[in-house]
């Protein structure tokens, strides 16, 4: 039946199909081996990424709170709504539907945040009311990309009371990435953009936590596998009575004053108000979608977004004549007694220069000379010192310098000198420009912070101070507190028999009928100076009522108080204010009688207590 | 001769049927593991349900002569012909193609038990052709009627089940004797074959697995995501595997399909190379023993009945297990004896059997 030859033949077949079949099935087995042994551990990885998403805790910034507590910067829950970018190909398209949002708004978000993890999601949305996500959060189920996060939010209650001293927190932006100035901290996340909050945020920050979360093919959550709690940042207390500082806010918004005033606390440095008007409100710039507002604000006339107690130097006027008489003094140029003839004019270098009452003071001695801020007096104290004594005491007292107030950016202001002259403009000091120097102009530039911490010095017997806006910062995991306390950056060197002389002159200004006199406070003895920074060169308007506003006079005040025992020094100054006496020390006056009131009040519901 | 119930079975059929059950509990216990966290968590049941029938029809067709069994190829035949025609026509739909018929609640694709019939009809058919050799003209006749089916189940569609017909035939001609120029001619027409297909007949989806396949790596988002996914899956397994039930890549659904056509991807993640090894080890014995069978067979019909069979799995095997390396084009391809699916089971284990009774009749001289 059957034939061998065929048999053969089909055998010979089946064998050769065994032979391809065994062939192949060793290649298979071999392509096994290479992907688990040799390529098994790259393998291993992939599955490991494709398993695990880990999601970034934020922790909740510290708080910032005044010296009484009261709280100043918080946080609050924002919703986000992010995209998971891992499988997202192709969905896209309905996520913007859905959304609302643009093709070309998502690709943007996208690419912004291509250097973060591939797990890590990217904020689509940000800051969403909480009603819409009450109706988005049940339809996400179709969009295993998407989800609604929860982030702490900055929220400054006090809103722009106190943005200058606070300042605000953004997203950090890739020249801060680049440059690595907060160390640890990765795109999309929100960083201390300026004063407290950009000084203390490494304080401030806290630690973030992570969650690892093992996830299906679809990208749902499964299980947990690990959860790091984020770490709360610390709380940052400051000097700031914001009580106070609400005080000056309303009266200089009350009478659109453009201006700046500091308050300190004379025997330790602490800065109790620091306003800088106009200002602005920080909320809406808090997040990562600002840039518009940003734009907004910076257009705003007389730029809100300066903090005039540090950032802006001003010409001292007439407040710089403490400064001439505390040198002349000790320089023994003058005594107590010593008198000048004021006629309303005084030639110096063939030069006539003018004091500020034409018909003339008359014979004045030092203390009418503060009291009626006779310019005439320290012109001859000037002549008599020379620009350099003049200057190096101006330095001694801290002028010139920057405080290193705990704050951003601020300036040095500017003690002129026959050095500096020489170096600015290759141009030798004429001695006419002294004369001016003696009233507080010229090329001199103070700041607010400079001028607070100077009669400070007077007020607390001789220590110059670096003032500072953090009393103390606790942990609240651990409760450890660190506590800040008086620096003296140097000293007056002036005896205590002629400081008493020029503060005797400066209490004269405001209690014996003096160019300060709108600053008395009935409860409290005031010492002070008025100033008057001029804006343009004198005479060019006849009068103050038809000089335009901008180029008005700068009007100053610097004061402390009570006289005997200071507790509070300001310094006041109010852009295009006029003459010192005009507006600067009636504003100063009436900050005091609030402060005086606010404190009695304090300590009569403490005694109740 | 009436008389040899069970007693047939030498020690190398027994080995076979042992091979062949230790294999579908490997399966049953990877079913497990694909479902227990799913809403199909009883499909093992099922399987095993499946399994017991499989097995006492394994018995009783390895007892019955295969013989007697061909006689009735050509009306099995035609059955499976009525029946795929009227899938076509009011067949419900099932994951896109219109393969199933719902009896109750088991379900049975004529396309996988056509694979046994078909194997029985040409096995006939070339047996009855009384030549030393096969030449073109003699398989023209057997290839239309291979044709109908195909075409059957092609256009239901399941191209992947209507190509596994292709090996059988092949399988047979081969061992059937056909002359070599012929093979060299059916090589080029196969070739031109394919070009119109692809130029013609195939849809995007299928041109899509096909170019996945010789370029994976630019498709891991699309298409060849799954082929990736697998890849994974069995490289990260490693060489003691992640465990039973602990394969990440299996549990988090990663692996698609994963009882049915990626089955194997997922027993390699759990239990390695250590897994690999075996399950493709207990493979080999059983090829080496349907291959024997194939060399033992008594007469021409049990010889092509088992080049036949043989091809078939060796197809499946070798497409299965190399698909889900990247190797083989993604197809739907199943594993024989592991993957889920019970008429794939059932005519793996009609298949067994018939062999088994090819065997046993290896001594018997008509």
């Amino acid at each position: 039946m059957l034939d061998r030859r065929g048999v053969q033949i089909s055998h010979q077949r089946v064998k050769i199909f065994r032979f391809f079949f065994f062939l192949l099935f060793a290649i298979l087995f071999f392509k096994y081996w290479i992907l688990q042994v040799i390529q098994g551990p790259e393998y291993y990885l992939l599955s490991e990424m494709n398993r695990i998403r880990v999601t970034k805790l934020l922790a909740p910034r510290g708080t910032i709170i005044d010296r009484n507590g009261i709280i100043l910067a918080r946080n609050r829950p924002s919703y986000n709504i992010v995209l998971y970018r891992s499988n997202m190909k192709g969905k896209l398209e309905s996520i913007s539907n859905f959304l609302g949002l643009s093709m070309e708004y998502i690709d943007e978000r996208i690419d912004k945040y291509w250097n973060i993890p591939i797990s890590e999601p990217v904020i689509l949305k940000e800051d969403i009311p909480f009603d819409i996500v009450q109706r988005i959060e049940p339809l996400l189920i179709d969009f295993p990309n998407l989800a609604i996060e929860v982030e702490p939010l900055r929220d400054y209650p006090m809103s722009d009371t106190l943005v200058h001293v606070l300042g605000y927190v953004g997203e950090i932006s890739e020249g801060e990435i680049d440059q690595d100035i907060f160390p640890g901290v990765t795109s999309g996340e929100l960083v201390g953009k300026t004063a407290i909050e950009r000084m203390y945020d490494e304080y401030l920050r806290g630690k973030n936590g992570e969650n690892t979360d093992v996830v299906d093919s679809t990208g749902r959550k499964v299980s947990n596998l690990l959860r790091k709690e984020p770490i709360t940042g610390k709380t940052v207390q400051l000097t700031i009575d914001y009580d106070l500082q609400k005080i000056i806010i309303d009266l200089m918004k009350e009478n659109e004053y453009v201006g700046a005033v500091v308050a300190m606390e004379p025997n330790t440095g602490e800065v109790l108000a620091m306003v800088s008007m106009p200002t602005y409100n920080p909320n809406p710039l808090v997040g990562r979608f600002t840039l518009d507002k940003w734009k907004e604000l910076s257009s705003i006339d007389n730029d809100p977004l300066q903090n005039r107690t540090i950032q802006n130097d001003y010409e001292p006027g007439s407040m710089f004549k403490v400064v001439m008489a505390l040198a002349g003094l000790n320089e023994k140029i003058i005594t107590e007694q010593t008198g000048f003839t004021c006629n309303g004019t005084a030639y110096f270098y063939r030069q006539p220069f003018r004091c500020n009452k034409l018909s003339g003071h008359g014979y004045t001695t030092l203390y009418d000379a503060i009291r009626l801020s006779c310019n005439i007096y320290f012109y001859n104290v000037g002549d008599r010192l020379r620009i350099d004594r003049i200057s190096e005491y101006a330095k001694r007292f801290g002028f010139g310098f920057k405080t290193n107030i705990d704050l951003v950016d601020e300036k040095p202001g500017l003690v002129p000198s026959e050095d500096w002259k020489q170096k600015r403009y290759k141009e030798p000091w004429y001695p006419g420009e002294t004369i001016s120097v003696s009233i507080g102009q010229g090329a001199l530039q103070v700041t607010p912070i400079q001028q607070a911490v100077f009669i400070s010095a007077l007020a607390n017997g001789g220590k110059v101070l670096k003032p500072f806006l953090v009393k103390n910062i606790t942990d609240k995991n651990s409760d450890e507190t660190t506590t800040f306390g008086r620096q003296i950056r140097g000293l007056l060197g002036i005896s205590d028999e002629d400081q008493a002389i020029v503060k005797r002159g400066m209490w004269g200004v405001v209690n014996d009928y003096g160019t300060g006199w709108g600053a008395k406070v009935w409860s409290k003895e005031v010492a002070g100076k008025t100033g008057t920074s001029q804006v343009v060169k004198k005479d060019l308007f006849k009068n103050e009522k038809e000089t335009p506003w901008q180029f008005r006079n700068h009007s100053w005040f610097s004061c402390f108080a009570p006289f005997e025992q200071p507790e509070i020094v300001l310094a006041v100054l109010v852009e295009h204010g006029g003459d010192g006496s005009v507006t600067a020390a009636p504003l100063a006056g009436k900050i005091l009688r609030a402060y005086f009131k606010l404190i009695s009040e304090r300590e009569k519901s403490l005694n109740e207590k | 001769m009436k008389n040899r119930i069970n007693l047939s079975f030498d020690l190398s059929n027994w080995a076979t049927l042992l091979l062949t059950l230790l294999l579908s509990l490997i399966g049953i216990l990877f079913i497990y593991s694909t479902t227990h966290n799913s809403s199909d968590s009883h499909l093992f049941v099922k399987q095993i349900l499946w399994l017991l029938l499989a097995t006492v029809i394994l018995l009783l067709i390895s007892n019955y002569d295969y013989n007697k069994l061909i006689r009735f190829a050509p009306i099995l035949y035609l059955i499976l012909i009525i029946s795929l025609a009227l899938l076509t026509l009011l067949g419900s739909f099932f994951g896109g193609a219109r393969s199933w018929f719902f009896l109750k609640y088991l379900a049975i694709q004529p396309s996988e038990l056509g694979k046994i019939i078909t194997i029985l009809f040409m096995a006939k058919l070339f047996s009855e052709l009384d030549r030393p050799q096969l030449y073109f003209k003699d398989i023209i006749k057997p290839a239309i009627l291979l044709a109908i089916p195909v075409a059957l189940i092609a256009i239901q569609p399941d191209m992947g089940t209507a190509l596994t017909y292709i090996p059988i035939f092949l399988g047979i001609l081969f061992v059937g004797r056909l002359r070599t120029r012929v093979i060299i001619v059916l090589i080029i027409l196969l070739v031109v074959f394919v070009f119109l297909a692809w130029s013609f007949v195939l849809k995007p989806y299928q041109k899509d697995r096909i170019t996945t396949f010789i370029n994976p790596e630019e498709y891991k988002q699309g298409s060849g995501y799954q082929i990736y996914q697998s890849k994974i899956a069995i490289g990260s397994g490693g060489f003691w595997g992640k465990g039973y039930l602990k394969g990440t890549q299996s549990q988090l659904k990663f692996v698609p399909e994963q009882h049915t056509d990626f089955i194997f991807s997922v027993l390699a993640e759990e239990t390695g190379l250590v897994g690999v090894t075996i399950t493709m080890g207990l493979y080999l014995a059983l090829f080496l023993s349907l291959f024997n069978t194939t060399l033992l067979a008594r007469d021409k019909a049990g010889l092509f009945i088992a080049a036949g069979f043989v091809s078939l799995l060796s197809f499946h095997f070798l497409i299965n297990v190399g698909m889900v390396v990247g190797l083989m084009p993604t197809t739907g391809i199943p594993l024989p004896l592991i993957s889920y699916g019970g008429s794939s089971l059932l005519s793996t284990y009609i298949g067994i059997g018939i062999l088994i009774n090819v065997r046993s009749k290896r001594f018997v001289n008509i």
